[in-house]
């Protein structure tokens, strides 16, 4: 072994404790258990050896959350197809012109929504607006914690997910319909 | 959506309003503007239900993951491969 790891007990007691978080972030980024689990192994041991860069009392969930995600993208996301871009222009008002909003203005339909239908609708967002939303509104984390994780302004963070957000209620409002568990206006 | 105009004492209009909900009900504004928004949705109904509206989506988002964890076959590889890393047995 060349130089010892710096406190192991450490990253015990700092680091693994974020595993199921990761490991939940992991899932929606490559959206398959199996390549979700290979992700979190390389994402821990990475962290590990890197642990002495670790600045002890800074935000260590952010910090993991920072590697999983390179990882993600430099190993893991050429391996799979990324979500066609979705054309903002047509789905925006789309949802308007349903009248979505009027047919049932309280969302009551979204309780109705199968988690795995869910899922697969968050799946299917860009990986830029995926990653944001996951971290913001699934993982329940401040946007500054966000922009911390992903690297990017927290502005950055607030435009995509108010587009993140506007195309996952069109994708649920759409599912709904189909379902039957909202009819929408015909005088649109 | 139909909106309201701006009501004498009110900070904030409906459009004002409404860009506001996310970030309302993550509790990340200011204090003085999460209290405008407040005073707003207190006077506003149709903005009120909007917030109800946002309220639900994100219910929707935070359940479907609430429960899932780490496996521990995994959580197991993880802690081997650490301590093949320090050089451990």
């Amino acid at each position: 072994m060349a130089e010892p790891v710096r406190h192991p007990d450490s990253f015990e007691r700092e680091a693994l404790p974020h595993l199921d978080t990761v490991y939940r972030v992991a899932l929606r980024l490559s959206g398959d258990p199996s390549r979700a689990e290979d992700l979190v192994q390389d994402t821990m041991l990475k962290a590990f050896r890197a642990w002495s860069q670790f600045r002890p009392g800074t935000n260590a969930r952010a910090w993991l959350l920072t590697i999983l995600r390179n990882t993600f993208i430099n190993e893991y996301r050429k391996q799979k197809r990324e979500p066609t871009p979705v054309d903002f222009d047509v789905v925006e008002p789309y949802i308007m012109r349903q009248g979505g909003l009027d047919a049932d203005p309280e969302g009551t339909f979204f309780s109705r929504i199968v988690d795995a239908k869910v899922l697969e609708a968050v799946d299917a967002l860009p990986t830029d607006f995926r990653e944001a939303l996951v971290l913001s509104d699934m993982e329940g984390m401040s946007y500054a914690e966000v922009a911390e994780s992903l690297e990017i302004p927290i502005g950055t963070v607030k435009s995509r997910l108010f587009r993140a957000r506007r195309l996952l209620q069109a994708r649920l409002y759409d599912h709904a319909v189909e379902m039957g568990y909202i009819k929408p206006r015909e005088d649109r | 959506m139909s909106t309201q105009e701006p009501q004498a004492g009110d900070g904030l209009d409906c459009a004002a309003a409404l860009d506001q909900l996310h970030d309302y009900l993550k509790q990340e504004l200011t204090p003085a503007v999460a209290a405008e928004v407040r005073a707003h949705l207190e006077r506003c109904a149709p903005c009120f239900t909007r917030l109800r509206f946002v309220e639900r989506f994100q219910e929707t988002l935070r359940t479907p993951a609430a429960g899932t964890r780490c496996p521990d076959p995994l959580r197991q590889r993880i802690a081997e491969a650490l301590r093949l890393e320090l050089g451990g047995p």
